[in-house]
């Protein structure tokens, strides 16, 4: 039999992947987060090369120190980014994955077929998260290019050593896993709300709302306390990993609490989506 | 040896497609929005090689018993079931025998036709080159297979619909009003294509609150109101049995008291100028003698042409008369009291 004669099986992920891939806020919404690692390296650069006006002396040296080296862009941008702008995409990817389909009715002629709900959920999670995941890598991977565009790679000066530039790409890689265990919070949040709302743009908002109430109410003494339950505060778990010896203390409470949110989220939005009505 | 509730769903819905298989039943099947019952207790049969007329008006529960039937929402009560395969409770082995649409069928607007057949059809199994050409042939699509689905017109999408829903060779087509929407070319086209399939020996499941479509395609239908069966059976025989003549006096409003009287209410109404009764053959000369009796000049006495499906149609859903099964003639024929009404 032909290749083209031949049946073609498209596994869930797959058929998620193609879905995504078909839309093209999928591309706008990355190239928008490739493009901060650049822009902070130009912004840098600029800076740098300020021409002797001597606004905040100091921080211009420190900044001349820290960034004469391409391989910090990464890491910098994705401090930047991992606080607001990252869970933002990741609201917005994981609050259309069902609701934008029940929006759109696609969602009931997937229903039609013999496609088992909880799998179904569990592609478009796996599949959101490997979309960040290329994303971060992509980030990650512009803000190297960059770097190394404007200021050269060299061997990387981090707390308590020099590494060199193969053990610092490594660092980083493993800092972007760090930031998609973060992100996959966000995602499971927004999934859950996508599966009870109907409504992406609500999914979205909702799930965003939730995290910056519950960081400014963590601001106020009175709930330092929780503060270690709080996933987001472990947003910046992956600077352990910038340090020679690594100290995996950080690292370990982040992981772990990225997994609980993501079970706790994930669950009920599996025990939900099953048993769900589709009326769009 | 008494039968169990099922048993006994099993064999009435046997029972209505005589030497046929069942392809689908409901047995009880009820649906509640909060205080709305939506669907309320509903029993049909389709079997094997039907083009199946779903008939009822707007709002009468049509696309929530298909929803039901397709396992998107769930049952208060009852269910469905596809060649033995229960709804909800083995959905996706019934799925395996199912093509259709809900509604407006929906397809991925950045996705070529071909890649939304891909995609779509690839979850009820493999899926051929060479069979989505067939079916882009079937809907006559084929030249515009490559091109994304977000510049289709309506008419366009709802055959890609169909086509998605013939994919992967299911033994049952469910259609939801695949006519809605559509100019006149389009809807001779779905109509002619839906006749093709039955012909083919594929069992169509058609919902449409249009009439006419169903007497022109289907072979069996069942009408519902308010979510329960008003009549089932074969389209030939959902059509009123009862006599009736249209009579024209000289005086219309005494006439139409005389025929009351000797009538009953319920068989008499007007017909524009005429007086339209209920009335078997043999009281056709007394009728006569009675209104000439009564002083009038009888003009015209003719018989009246079979009362259509949508007459028919219309007065059970007006009346609420719901449940009756079987057509049963006098009754169903002139069921709205009043008269002097006109429609």
């Amino acid at each position: 039999m032909s290749a083209a004669g031949r049946g073609r099986h498209l596994g869930p992920l797959r058929r998620e992947a193609a879905k995504l891939l078909a839309q093209k806020r999928t591309f706008i919404g990355a190239g928008g987060l490739i493009l901060v690692p650049i822009l902070f390296a130009v912004g840098v650069q600029l800076s740098n090369h300020g021409g002797g006006q001597n606004d905040g002396g100091d921080t211009a040296v420190f900044m001349l120190r820290t960034f004469a080296n391409g391989l910090y862009i990464p890491p910098a941008a994705l401090a930047v980014m991992s606080v607001f702008l990252l869970p933002l995409a990741a609201a917005m990817v994981g609050g259309n994955m069902i609701a934008g389909e029940a929006e759109h009715g696609t969602l009931r002629t997937i229903l039609v077929r013999p496609v088992d709900r909880g799998a179904l959920l569990l592609a478009k999670w796996a599949t959101a998260v490997i979309y960040l995941g290329i994303v971060l890598l992509l980030v990650a991977l512009a803000g190297v290019i960059s770097g190394w565009i404007f200021f050269g790679i060299h061997p990387m000066l981090i707390i308590g050593g020099t590494v060199g530039v193969a053990h610092a790409l490594w660092l980083i890689f493993l800092a972007c896993l760090m930031v998609l265990a973060e992100l996959t919070c966000v995602v499971s949040l927004a999934l859950l709300f996508s599966v009870i709302t109907n409504s992406s743009l609500a999914a979205a908002i909702l799930t965003m709302v939730i995290i910056l109430v519950v960081q400014i109410v963590l601001q106020f003494s009175y709930f330092a306390g929780l503060r270690p339950y709080w996933f987001l505060n472990h947003f910046d778990a992956w600077f352990s990993l910038f340090r020679t010896p690594v100290t995996y203390g950080p690292i370990r409470s982040g992981l772990l609490a990225f997994a609980a949110y993501t079970v706790v989220a994930m669950v009920p939005a599996w025990l939900v989506f099953r048993r769900r009505d589709i009326l769009s | 040896m008494a039968m169990s509730q099922p048993e006994q769903d099993e064999r009435s819905a046997a029972v209505a497609c005589a030497d046929r298989p069942v392809v689908l039943s409901t047995h009880g099947l009820t649906k509640q929005f909060g205080s709305l019952r939506a669907v309320d207790g509903l029993d049909i049969s389709v079997c094997r090689g039907d083009v199946f007329g779903f008939l009822g008006p707007n709002g009468a529960g049509k696309t929530t018993v298909i929803r039901l039937m397709l396992g998107l929402i769930f049952p208060t009560a009852g269910y469905a079931e596809i060649l033995g395969n229960r709804v909800p409770g083995q959905r996706r082995q019934a799925a395996r025998h199912v093509g259709g649409f809900v509604e407006d069928p929906t397809f991925y607007p950045g996705m070529s036709a071909r890649r939304n057949l891909r995609v779509l059809g690839s979850m009820s199994g493999p899926v051929t080159e060479e069979r989505i050409d067939e079916v882009l042939d079937i809907v006559n699509l084929r030249e515009r297979g490559d091109s994304k689905v977000r510049g289709f017109s309506h008419g366009m999408k709802q055959r890609l619909g169909i086509a998605q829903a013939l994919i992967h060779r299911p033994d049952l087509i469910v259609l939801d009003e695949p006519t809605s929407g559509l100019d006149p070319r389009g809807m001779k086209d779905v109509r002619e294509l839906v006749r093709d399939l039955g012909k083919a020996g594929t069992t169509v499941f058609l919902s449409s609150h249009l009439l006419h479509e169903v007497e022109q395609v289907c072979n069996r239908a069942v009408i519902i109101n308010r979510g329960k069966v008003v009549v089932q059976g074969p389209v030939s025989e959902l059509r009123p049995q009862g006599t009736a003549v249209k009579v024209l006096t000289s005086d219309q409003r005494k006439a139409g008291e005389t025929l009351t009287a000797q009538f009953g209410a319920g068989s008499v109404r007007s017909d524009e100028e005429y007086l339209l009764v209920s009335a078997p053959d043999e009281a056709v000369p007394e009728m006569v003698r009675r209104l000439v009796a009564d002083d009038l000049d009888v003009r015209a006495v003719v018989p009246a042409p079979e009362q259509g499906l949508e007459d028919f149609f219309l007065e059970l859903t007006e009346s609420g008369d719901v449940g009756s099964g079987a057509p049963t003639g006098k009754r169903r024929l002139f069921g709205i009291p009043g008269l002097g009404r006109r429609r």
